[in-house]
């Protein structure tokens, strides 16, 4: 999917916030989208999904029902378990009826890992409010991974979770690309990139797309377009 | 199938959140229960009583409505739940189509509920009642949820919404009463119907009413009024429907 000669402010502010964007998003592979606050992430992944409309040629453009997109943020009724919630998730996706729903359900996600899905079986019958941010966060992005569509926005899915718990965030993720599904991902979190086994960077600044390489090749090109980058970062 | 999961989740909320039953069921109970406090336990002339709980039933399709329809839309798109769900479902309508049937099973409960209760009380006839009052809630609640979808546009905060029904509902009520203070004056009557759809329900409720009562239809307004008030309230609806956002308005 290729996005050319985006421009676009909103309505009540004159300030641009794309001055002709150009975007080329990598198929079957996990597209990072790196930026400042402010540059224009969300509002980016708005337009990709079709909620704002503006005048940009698209190419090969997925269907919004093609596409997952995750939020942050969504109040959701502390009461309800983990089995109401992969309820509400996975059937109002149309996709599995109430009889498909078990924690059986994440084995192929979790690789037949035993630790982890002992934890989806404490999950499954705990609150939601009494589950930690890192569990609600986990159990929630496995739960998209397990609906089927061309493509997944993730917009800072590991903001505000520990260590362990952004590791099973971005692995569950990553394994959405062994699917041959295509990811965006926005985050301020580079060692979130360490987790990715294949990632193409994407640099959103001043109302473009600056920089767009793979994973072996793109900070030595942000060096050479000084963009800064925590120096310490290596993969 | 995805709309009754949601609805199902839309249900849940509502029963955590059991403070709006106050407005929606136990404001009709307390005031029909004080009004009628006379013929407690009495076997006295049917109609009058009939014709108060049809009038307070119209009152539970109008909350019901406000609380499941446009400013719901607010509070799920300003949380972005909307925006959420739109993508899981693949349709801002399955979400929409939620709320209505979550919002119509409480309604038809209460209504149940109410019915059961006056006709215990009051000794009235429940099966008839019940059979009226559920035609009048079948035939008025989808323009008037539709009519309030309207607000489900506005651009306004999830903090507006609230306070906004309750301005609305005070205005439907001061407008109903004076409806029923000057019911002689025909346009006036009529009026009040188009605008305010308490008095849309009321009046549908009368009609309804009187057609089991032959020889009655002077008191009710006319039929062809009553689809023309509902004919405006869907194709309002319908305008409502192909506007509403769902993204929340900080983000637009």
């Amino acid at each position: 999917m290729e996005i050319q000669h985006l421009t676009f402010h909103f309505p009540k502010n004159n300030r641009l916030l794309f001055h002709d964007l150009s975007m080329n998003i990598q198929e079957n592979t996990v597209n990072i989208l790196l930026g400042m606050n402010g540059e224009g992430k969300t509002t980016l992944f708005d337009i990709i999904s079709g909620l704002l409309d503006t005048n940009a040629t698209f190419t090969h453009r997925i269907e919004p029902r093609n596409i997952l997109y995750q939020i942050q943020g969504v109040p959701i009724l502390n009461t309800i378990t983990g089995k109401n919630l992969a309820e509400l998730i996975l059937c109002s996706s149309g996709q599995y009826s109430s009889r498909d729903l078990s924690p059986k359900l994440f084995e192929d996600e979790l690789k037949h890992n035993e630790d982890s899905l002992e934890k989806i079986k404490r999950i499954w019958i705990t609150q939601y409010g009494k589950m930690s941010p890192g569990e609600r966060r986990w159990f929630t992005v496995l739960l998209y991974c397990l609906i089927q569509k061309s493509l997944y926005i993730f917009d800072e899915p590991t903001a505000g979770t520990d260590p362990f718990s952004k590791g099973q965030i971005v692995r569950a993720i990553d394994h959405l690309q062994e699917k041959d599904r295509t990811v965006l991902y926005a985050t301020h979190q580079l060692d979130d990139l360490a987790y990715f086994q294949h990632y193409f960077v994407h640099i959103l600044a001043g109302g473009k797309i600056v920089l767009s390489e793979d994973q072996n090749h793109w900070m030595e090109a942000a060096r050479e377009l000084n963009i800064p980058f925590p120096s310490n970062f290596s993969r | 199938m995805k709309s009754l999961t949601l609805a199902k989740h839309f249900l849940r909320t509502a029963v955590y959140y059991k403070v709006d039953f106050l407005a929606t069921l136990g404001i009709p109970v307390f005031f029909l229960i004080y009004n009628m406090r006379g013929n407690l336990f009495h076997h006295v002339s049917a109609y009058p009583q009939l014709m108060m709980i049809l009038s307070w039933t119209g009152y539970m399709v109008v909350t019901n409505a406000l609380l499941g329809s446009g400013p719901a839309i607010i509070v799920l798109r300003e949380e972005q739940f909307m925006k959420m769900f739109r993508f899981i479902s693949g349709s801002q309508f399955t979400i929409i189509y939620a709320k209505f049937l979550a919002q119509l099973f409480i309604l038809l409960l209460s209504v149940l509920i109410l019915d059961l209760l006056c006709s215990v009380l009051f000794f009235l006839p429940f099966f008839y009642l019940i059979v009226v009052s559920l035609v009048m809630v079948i035939v008025c609640y989808i323009p008037v949820y539709l009519l309030f979808l309207i607000i489900g546009t506005f651009k306004i905060r999830q903090e507006t919404a609230l306070p906004l029904i309750n301005i609305l509902v005070l205005v439907f009520v001061y407008l109903t009463n004076m409806g029923s203070d000057q019911s002689s004056n025909g346009l006036l009557t009529m009026f009040l119907t188009a605008v305010n759809p308490i008095q849309y329900s009321e009046q549908t409720g009368s009609f309804l009413l009187s057609l089991t009562r032959p020889g009655h239809l002077e008191g009710s307004s006319p039929l062809l009024f009553i689809l023309g008030t509902a004919l405006i309230y869907l194709l309002i609806g319908l305008y409502a429907l192909k506007n509403i956002k769902c993204l929340p308005i900080f983000r637009s």
